[in-house]
């Protein structure tokens, strides 16, 4: 599929949007994507694609969570990377990059700019504190998709993934972004360093 | 036991060009609306060639005249060619076929052959199709007075079944078009009724059996005759009353028909069934056991029966047994669909070696362009 766009990997249905339009970004598609159901499931299936990044490249997305630092979790779970192979790690979470920017973020959920964090990557939970940010949405309908109901036991609202997939497909500047969210701006410098390696060619 | 080996398309509906292996179990995947279905027609047209009442004009009749079955993408080379080669696994007897043809209502003959091993022992047009071009409406597979040499692929053809049940149509079978053979199962208890009832009752307990797996309230299944002649699926429920209730296919459910159905399929015949989503219905761990099951039930002592079937369900490709060479994949391109085995997917060879199952790869690969826009509808 080198041809069609890039192959890209990542943890859930809810991360598509900011990964087609962070490999927009850089210029290009996205040919493949393998979405795996959550960082576990990512990661058994890392050794793979880890295989399949020595003949192209592979952009992989994957959230710090927990975890203390992403360069001892890269090593942890990819011990000797391909050359194709970009494993990117959010800190925490791919929310913190969509939050970064902070301009969009207040506009789409109708919050004043104040309220949107200015180091998202700090934050311990950016999904949750996205959510908190859409309770206090002046936007009625938005709200509702976003925010879960009291008895629903999930993190998210009903229409979570879908708003925040358009989100990042139609409002989210990537390169705005990367200069509030220091783990964007790396990834975004590894991506295009990766396709610069690998011959592909670049819109700009 | 024989089976076709080999596929070969030219033009065939949104295919234009197919050459691909078939398997003992073959199982096709692909987005909506690639053409699972179109692949398995073209058996089935072969099949409709070949059985009493059909034939060329009334196979393409059936699916509306060449113009509507001919690939849109077919240009240069208008033809429509299907051929398939036909083999006994075991003791290596092969068979070829080869049909094109063309016209625009109705269909002319363009290039028929028959190959048993390396011998030729058709290939029309002949001198007589010459001297009177209106032979080239039939096939010869049709014709008995023609077909002696190679009445064996004929009647191999002509035993194909395909099975897409409808339940509905078996509660109410007054509603189906066709009432023999009808695919979608308007004829299915009749079609139970045919068999003698020694092989009927010992293969309804073998499905009984097999089905007490998935709907454990069910047992006692057998076939009754009500006073107007009809024939009726009857079996006891045990949590409607005490000691259970009869109840007949009225009130089976959705699931429970397409299981019984499906098991009656596999264990009725010998020559290649093809199946469209036998998933449907059923609980996914329940799904999970059909290749399993496909491969145990079809196999006897001449060998194993051939099951081709279209499937969206990914619990039905994620048993480790099933091989890459036993997965098409079947994608849009500008030419026409293609089918490739997934064997031919070198990188599919690696995710799976490295940790992913085979559903994990196939999905992506059979994923529409952006599905999430259904969510905005």
């Amino acid at each position: 599929m080198d041809a069609n766009g890039v192959t890209v990997a990542f943890e859930g249905e809810s991360d598509r949007g900011m990964v087609s339009r962070l490999v927009q970004e850089l210029g290009i598609k996205v040919g493949i994507s393998y979405c795996c159901d959550g960082q576990p499931n990512l990661f058994r299936r890392l050794p793979g694609f880890n295989c399949a990044a020595s003949r192209s490249v592979w952009f992989v997305f994957t959230d710090l969570d927990a975890e203390s630092c992403a360069p001892d979790l890269v090593s942890r779970v990819l011990p000797s990377p391909s050359n194709g192979m970009a494993l990117r790690v959010a800190v925490r979470a791919t929310e913190a990059w969509l939050l970064a920017d902070r301009e969009k973020m207040a506009e789409w959920l109708g919050v004043r700019l104040g309220l949107v964090p200015r180091e998202p990557d700090s934050l311990d939970n950016p999904k949750l504190r996205l959510v908190d940010l859409a309770r206090q949405s002046r936007h009625r309908s938005l709200q509702s998709q976003l925010v879960p109901s009291r008895n629903s036991g999930r993190p998210v609202g009903p229409g979570y993934t879908t708003e925040i997939n358009l989100f990042a497909q139609k409002r989210w500047r990537p390169n705005v972004a990367a200069l509030v969210s220091p783990s964007l701006d790396r990834a975004i410098r590894s991506m295009r360093k990766k396709l610069e390696d690998s011959g592909t060619e670049l819109s700009n | 036991m024989l089976q076709i080996t080999h596929l070969t398309l030219r033009n065939w509906k949104n295919f234009g060009k197919v050459d691909v292996d078939l398997q003992p179990r073959t199982f096709l995947v692909g987005p909506n609306a690639v053409g699972k279905s179109n692949f398995l027609d073209s058996i089935r047209f072969l099949h409709d060639l070949a059985s009493v009442g059909g034939g060329l004009q009334a196979a393409v009749a059936a699916r509306g005249s060449v113009g509507r079955l001919r690939s849109l993408v077919a240009r240069k080379y208008p033809d429509v060619v299907i051929e398939v080669s036909i083999e006994d696994r075991e003791p290596g007897r092969s068979w070829r076929y080869r049909l094109a043809f063309a016209g625009s209502e109705t269909a002319r003959i363009k290039e028929e052959e028959v190959w048993e091993g390396n011998r030729k022992v058709l290939s029309r047009p002949d001198n007589k199709d010459a001297q009177d071009p209106e032979r080239l409406a039939q096939t010869a597979l049709e014709q008995v007075t023609f077909n002696r040499e190679f009445r064996e692929i004929a009647e191999f053809l002509a035993s194909v079944s395909y099975l897409h049940l409808v339940p509905q149509l078996i509660r109410e079978p007054d509603r189906s078009i066709a009432h023999r053979n009808d695919p979608y199962g308007g004829d299915f208890l009749d079609r139970v009724a045919r068999v003698n009832k020694r092989t009927r009752e010992a293969r309804l307990r073998r499905i009984e059996k097999a089905l007490r797996a998935a709907v454990p309230q069910l047992s006692e299944l057998r076939l009754e005759q009500d006073t107007r002649g009809a024939f009726h699926l009857e079996g006891r429920y045990q949590n409607w009353r005490p000691y259970g209730a009869r109840q007949d296919e009225t009130v089976f459910s959705d699931g429970t028909l397409r299981l019984i159905g499906l098991l009656w399929a596999i264990a009725d015949g010998e020559a290649p069934l093809l199946l469209e989503e036998p998933e449907l219905s059923l609980h996914p761990d329940v799904v999970r056991q059909i290749p399993l099951m496909l491969t145990r039930v079809t196999r006897s002592p001449a060998g194993q029966r051939q099951v081709i079937l279209s499937t969206h369900s990914m619990d039905l490709i994620d048993d480790e047994g099933i091989g890459l060479d036993e997965v098409l994949l079947l994608q849009p391109e500008d030419g026409g669909t293609s089918v490739k085995p997934m064997s031919q997917d070198s990188e599919a060879g690696w995710l799976l070696q490295g940790g992913s199952r085979v559903s994990e790869v196939v999905r992506p690969r059979t994923r529409p362009d952006s599905p999430e826009q259904i969510a905005l509808f």
